[in-house]
């Protein structure tokens, strides 16, 4: 076919109405569903453990939790349209990071030694690594189906954000039910179980998100 | 120099705004241009391989619109363009590397120059295939002409084995309908 008569073929279908913003935001939020759904088939019902935490260590969780998820998947959008600039969200991603981090490093310098084993692990660091690992499956799934109607140009970076953003969207889901209450678990015991999701993307994304 | 840049910018980005709003002929005139921009884009990087060029430039056309929705108008469309362009050249050349690692073990068959004929159908078949829709193209380029199994064609395309199979089964079915109403 000529290079013309295959223009005017495609300037003479409609476009289409796919708007990759909403479908990627659809897709976090239907994957965040059945992973909070896989939770409470395991866990039982959600926000069980609130009444012990107290309310503001719930609410630091959740904050934290979302702030990196919607960071991650602004940047994952980035990294899906061709010729925008994947650094500057990239580095936004890092700021909750930051603020956790400073926060837990207060915690612990304000405590005696022996006690830092118990602030950072808490007595759940198993389950919460098992359980954002495993969220993040169905999130990542729904993900790079949003991903279809974007154009990742550099896969692995996109596979990777894709990876960060289910990770930390499955630590939403399981923000409602951590028992643990510092600065220094958030920090330690939940970055695992979203990292790990971001290097398997990383991995996956040059044979998931080819187009 | 810089302002007729910022102004052809200018105009490219004011056609695919207008394109993506339903004006089919601005959207022309986007496609044509950029054509004219992809040739020169494609040949100063594949020089001398003038079929692979138009091959390029025709596939990326066909990203381009397969992609539009991804343009938003807060990026640069030359910067969005160029994005689009580097990654189907980046991976023609990766599937060039691989065609012409399966052509060494073969003992260079088609490589050799004075097999015209093999090229030139190449070149048809490539040309028919650039009128299916692009699933159906992609899954018969890959099991049919670049020799992969329908898992890995399955892996490249993001289809899954049996809509691997189908479209290549509908494609080849579109294909020799299309040959016998030509005839």
């Amino acid at each position: 076919m000529r290079t013309d008569d295959l223009i005017a073929n495609l300037a003479g279908r409609p476009s289409p109405a796919a708007r990759p913003a909403a479908r990627l935001a659809a897709a976090v939020f239907c994957g965040w569903l059945l992973a909070l759904a896989g939770m409470v088939a395991v866990l039982g019902p959600p926000l069980a453990a609130v009444p012990d935490t107290g309310a503001t260590p719930f609410a630091l969780k959740v904050g934290y939790t979302v702030a990196l998820a919607a960071l991650a998947a602004f940047a994952a959008l980035a990294a899906g349209r061709p010729g925008q600039r994947v650094a500057p969200r990239l580095l936004m991603v890092g700021l909750p990071v930051l603020l956790i981090g400073a926060a837990a490093v207060l915690e612990l310098a304000s405590a005696p030694r022996a006690s830092w084993d118990g602030l950072m692990f808490g007595s759940t660091f198993e389950t919460c690594f098992l359980a954002i690992s495993l969220a993040s499956i169905p999130l990542f799934a729904a993900i790079a189906w949003a991903f279809r109607s974007l154009a990742p140009t550099q896969p692995a970076l996109a596979g990777m954000l894709a990876g960060l953003s289910a990770g930390a969207a499955g630590a939403v889901a399981y923000a409602a039910y951590c028992p643990e209450t510092t600065a220094s678990f958030l920090l330690v015991s939940y970055t695992p179980g979203i990292i790990g999701p971001a290097i398997a993307g990383a991995l996956l994304g040059p044979r998931l998100l080819r187009w | 120099m810089t302002k007729s840049v910022d102004l052809f910018e200018a105009k490219l980005q004011a056609l695919m705004v207008a394109g993506m709003g339903g004006n089919a002929r601005a959207y022309e005139t986007l496609l044509l241009l950029c054509a004219d921009r992809l040739r020169s884009y494609f040949r100063r990087r594949l020089a001398g391989r003038e079929a692979d060029v138009e091959d390029l430039v025709q596939e990326t056309l066909i990203a381009i619109d397969r992609k539009r929705a991804t343009y938003i108008p807060a990026l640069p469309f030359t910067a969005w363009l160029h994005g689009i362009a580097r990654y189907r050249l980046i991976d023609m050349l990766r599937r060039d590397g691989r065609r012409a690692v399966s052509l060494d073990e073969g003992g260079h068959e088609l490589s050799d120059a004075g097999n015209a004929d093999a090229l030139l159908a190449e070149l048809d078949v490539m040309a028919l295939l650039s009128s299916l829709p692009p699933k159906q193209a992609a899954a018969i380029r890959l099991t049919r002409i670049d020799g992969y199994s329908v898992r890995e064609a399955a892996a490249l395309t993001g289809q899954s084995e049996p809509s691997v199979k189908i479209n290549v089964h509908r494609g080849l079915g579109r294909l020799v309908a299309a040959i016998k109403g030509e005839s």
